[in-house]
């Protein structure tokens, strides 16, 4: 059988009172990936995180963690990890006391790993966590995440409020733990230069819209950077879309999306980077490579959909 | 290796959880116990009051006097004079239809103080007749001037003011009217206490102040003013013609064979509680008093420290020691004449009055705690320790007014009264 | 669950002990200075220091510092989490209940020789029997669903606070006024009546409060028109 994705949304929709949040989002993260979920500021990232850990549950669609609904379920709860965005802690918990929580909550928890950790750190284990500095604290939060042992860990915004040493400290250790468990890492960011080399694996959200998702290789992969006459725009084949462009004159820069680049030799081709893909998302925040109705041109579905939950006859096949 | 120090919180909690159930189940039970307790001491005891007919040789007679107060101001009705309500208990010729413990007005008062039914007292009759002839055969009669406790009436002893009346003494029991409780004229009219009262938590050393100085002196006086009274009503020969107030100051019928009968050159006083205090004070200040008693009282004033010269006896329950009562320490070493302080077991402050008979089936231990109830009422239903009082005030007088011999029961210690202690 | 229930309960813990101490200080008083029935008609105010202290800040403060996003993370279900953080309130409650009604009244009216006399079921029912227990059970409740609701600690704290008074005006006014004839003099009808009527409240807090919190009761579950659920153990030790 294969394996169940670590996350698996079809069709979830949420709304905050009667501001929709989110708007049929469909995701599938097979395990063992680093996810990184990018979106400006109120796109939704958080809202998607807290009904991946079952902190919220949707208005529409469904949730699915290694197969089964978050939330409520003792197996799932032991198996996901969470960061919030705030880093919540009890202040008046020391630290000791706060691994002595996770200890009393978790039942796969390392304290090995946490004590190796905190102690690398240099985190005096008796202070109160209202004490520490913003750093530490935010350290103390995520090896409580991580001394859980998850199989799936999801973070909001982890490295906000770290330094740059920090967030190396950070990501390496993140690393390291997917590297020795194959634990799937979900973290989210605005900025999107942190996640180029950690991440494998790319969502991107826009207003609400899984914007486009897939692994970093396929993105790369399906994106062309292409630049030439603006007068061949027109003629591009139909089996690609335009995702943005911009128009100097005569002459035009497209990111275009298609698993081929376009015959034209007139084109300059070249692959984009993976912060030149989504900076074109964000701009064009109605772009998307989802098979939708856009504002674009869309002749036939360009790049490979996101996988949508399996239909019960995929499944039984 | 997570498991075992959440057991102990477990533990813990279900431990105080266990614990807090055990208590609150007793707490309730508790509450509900002293809810019912309230229920019942809140209803109005119903119950026949009695008390125990008197043993000695003589039927016994009884009339309630006036005595008019002139020239003396009254220090608790301010304007008048201080008229006093006095009632007399004589040793008499025959028996007839016995008199009631009280005038329904005080009875019926006096049962809501103690919350009895009012028929529970306003039906009691003594062992008395009302008006009867003095009896014969009874010589001249020694005099004891009888004062109740604080706030007490002058029927409030009547099963010791008949005991000793039917061994031949002229007993006048005092209402010190504005002090009394229940004080009434001799037809039954009510006296309110407008006395300044003494504060509820007087403390050890208050007992000894001013104010119940003041109070006992105001007593003292008004025991004095009833043997200047019963001199007068002496005075008015053997005709027996009822005495009238432009005479002798006394309003009331003066019994046949009454008159030239009152032997005050054999006159002795006794008194409960703030009574007793009275006793020690009229002994103190009094020449014409040859013997007392204090039963159960404290004693203020001059003769706390100076003592007395004169036969003293002292009754007391066994809680009434110097510890409570530091009148006590002075006076009991300053008693120079024959005295006796006699402890009488089982026995409450009450137990010297009528109320410690009638305790128990009247619910006052409903109302009170079992300290308190022991303290004020004893042990017991008191029968016996009215019987050894009897006997101890029987004796005591009869030695010392009538020249008997000092009897068994005030010897000292003797198997026959187990209960008594002396010391 | 015990011991992050307890510690999160402690400092609450402390501050009704010093509720408690500062009882028995007034026990004491009263014991000396003859200030009859003081500790027991002021014992009214522990279920409201129950409410204010132990049930209102419970959940609002998981909501107002954002901490429930952690803790509802954790291996442990809500309802667990929920469950053991009440069993220690309730403990904790009950515990100081039964000192203050069962150890500290008794040693405020035990000297003296005062009487062990209480009033009418109907006038003691708010300082005696069942009915402090089940009040100070209630206040827990309502401070619970008060945080659940309102989410902020002020808020909720406010809110028990009028719940407090409510229910006392429901004591002095409402209650005498329904106790049937017949019930008058019957302690445990009307401890048993207006305890039950304090649980039956208690109970729709508690329901309330697990519907601010997302836990509906178990109803019937679509089934999902996929079924991807087969626990497989992704990593088989």
């Amino acid at each position: 059988m294969a394996e169940l994705p670590a996350v698996l949304l079809t069709g979830v929709g949420y709304r905050h009172g009667r501001t929709p949040a989110l708007r049929d989002c469909s995701l599938s993260v097979p395990p063992g990936r680093v996810v990184g979920l990018i979106g400006p500021n109120g796109a939704g990232k958080t809202t998607l995180l807290h009904l991946m850990v079952g902190l919220l549950r949707p208005d529409r669609g469904e949730v699915r963690i290694f197969g089964r609904e978050p939330g409520g379920d003792p197996a799932i709860l032991d198996r996901v990890a969470f960061l919030a965005q705030d880093k919540p802690l009890y202040g008046s918990f020391t630290v000791a006391e706060t691994m002595r929580l996770g200890r009393h909550l978790n039942s796969r928890w390392s304290d090995e790993l946490a004590a190796e950790r905190l102690g690398r750190l240099g985190i005096p284990a008796d202070r109160p966590v209202r004490r520490l500095s913003g750093g530490q604290r935010s350290q103390v939060a995520i090896t409580l995440a991580m001394a859980k042992r998850p199989d799936l860990m999801v973070l909001d915004e982890p490295l906000a409020d770290l330094d740059p040493l920090r967030r190396h400290e950070v990501m390496s250790d993140l690393m390291a733990l997917t590297a020795e468990t194959g634990m799937t890492v979900v973290l989210s960011s605005h900025v999107v230069a942190e996640l180029e080399e950690t991440c494998d694996h790319l969502v991107l959200l826009g207003d609400g819209r899984v914007q486009l998702a897939g692994d970093l290789d396929e993105v790369r992969a399906g994106h062309h950077a292409l630049s030439g006459p603006a007068s061949l725009v027109a003629a591009l084949p139909d089996a690609g879309t335009v995702v943005h462009a911009t128009r100097t004159g005569e002459h035009a820069g497209l990111l275009w999306r298609s698993d081929r680049p376009p015959p034209d030799p007139r084109w300059a081709v070249r692959t984009p980077a993976i912060g030149d893909i989504v900076l074109a998302y964000l701009r064009a925040p109605e772009a998307s490579a989802l098979p939708r109705p856009t504002l674009l041109r869309q002749v036939s579905p360009g790049l490979r959909p996101v996988q949508t939950a399996p239909t019960a006859s995929e499944e039984s096949r | 290796m997570s498991r075992p120090p959440s057991r102990v919180a477990f533990a813990v909690l279900l431990a105080v959880l266990v614990g807090s159930g055990v208590v609150a189940v007793l707490n309730v039970s508790a509450d509900a116990d002293a809810t019912t307790r309230g229920i019942r001491a809140r209803e109005l005891a119903r119950f026949t009051a009695t008390l125990p007919e008197p043993t000695g040789p003589y039927p016994v007679g009884t009339v309630a006097w006036q005595i008019d107060g002139t020239g003396r101001p009254d220090p608790w009705r301010p304007g008048q004079d201080r008229d006093l309500t006095v009632q007399l208990w004589y040793p008499a010729q025959d028996r007839g239809e016995s008199a009631p413990w009280a005038h329904p007005n005080v009875a019926r008062q006096a049962a809501r103080r103690y919350g009895f039914a009012a028929e529970s007292l306003v039906a009691l009759r003594g062992h008395a007749t009302e008006e009867a002839p003095v009896r014969r055969d009874a010589g001249v009669l020694p005099v004891l001037v009888f004062s109740p406790g604080d706030g007490g009436n002058r029927t409030d002893n009547t099963a010791l003011t008949e005991e000793l009346a039917s061994h031949g003494y002229l007993v006048v029991a005092v209402d010190h009217l504005g002090d009394a409780l229940e004080g009434s004229s001799p037809d039954g009219q009510l006296v309110g206490r407008t006395k300044p009262e003494l504060p509820e938590d007087i403390s050890r050393e208050e007992l000894t102040g001013p104010a119940v100085v003041a109070q006992v002196e105001v007593r003292v006086a008004d025991v004095r003013a009833v043997l200047d009274a019963l001199g007068r009503v002496a005075g008015t020969g053997p005709s027996g013609a009822p005495a009238t107030a432009e005479h002798i100051g006394v309003r009331g019928p003066v019994p046949v064979g009454l008159a030239g009968r009152i032997d005050l050159g054999r006159t002795g006083v006794l008194g409960h509680s703030l009574g007793g205090a009275t006793a020690a004070g009229a002994a103190y200040a009094d020449g014409r008093v040859r013997a007392g008693v204090n039963l159960d009282g404290l004693v203020a004033g001059p003769v706390a420290v100076e003592g007395l010269d004169r036969p003293f006896l002292v009754l007391r329950q066994p809680s009434h020691t110097t510890r409570i009562d530091p009148s006590w320490e002075t006076f009991l070493p300053a008693l120079r004449g024959w005295h006796r302080v006699v402890t009488v077991a089982g026995s409450g402050h009450y137990s010297f009055a009528d109320l410690g008979l009638w305790a128990r089936a009247g619910g006052v231990d409903l109302r009170t705690s079992e300290e308190t109830y022991r303290f004020n009422f004893g042990a017991g239903d008191n029968g016996r320790a009215t019987e050894l009082t009897r006997a101890l005030l029987v004796g005591f007088f009869d030695a010392w007014l009538r020249d008997r011999p000092v009897p068994a029961v005030l010897g000292g210690p003797d198997p026959q009264y187990p209960e008594l202690t002396f010391g | 669950m015990t011991w992050v229930a307890w510690r999160q309960a402690r400092s609450a813990g402390y501050g009704l002990l010093a509720v408690t101490l500062g009882f028995t200080a007034l026990a004491l008083l009263e014991r000396t200075e003859e200030l009859s029935g003081m500790t027991r008609s002021l014992s009214i105010y522990l279920s409201l220091f129950v409410g204010v202290l132990l049930g209102a800040p419970l959940l609002a403060q998981e909501f107002e510092h954002g901490t429930y996003r952690m803790v509802w993370t954790q291996g442990v279900t809500r309802v667990r989490w929920l469950a053991g953080r009440c069993a220690v309130a309730l403990t904790i409650t009950l515990a100081g209940t039964a000192v203050v009604h069962g150890a500290v009244i008794a040693l405020a009216e035990g000297g003296r020789g005062r009487p062990a006399l209480l009033p009418a079921p109907v006038d003691g029912l708010d300082t005696a029997g069942l009915s402090p227990y089940a009040r100070a059970v209630w206040m827990l409740a309502l401070g619970l669903l008060a945080g659940a609701v309102l989410r902020r600690t002020v808020g909720a704290v406010a809110v028990t606070a009028g719940g407090w008074m409510a229910t006392q005006l429901l004591f002095d006014n409402g209650l005498p006024r329904w106790v049937p004839d017949g019930w008058q003099d019957d302690f445990w009808a009307v401890q048993l009546g207006a305890s039950g009527l304090l649980l039956g409240l208690t109970a729709l807090a508690v329901v309330g409060t697990l519907f601010a919190l997302g836990l509906r009761p178990a109803l019937p579950v679509r089934r999902p028109a996929v079924t991807l659920v087969r626990p497989t153990p992704i990593r088989p030790d």
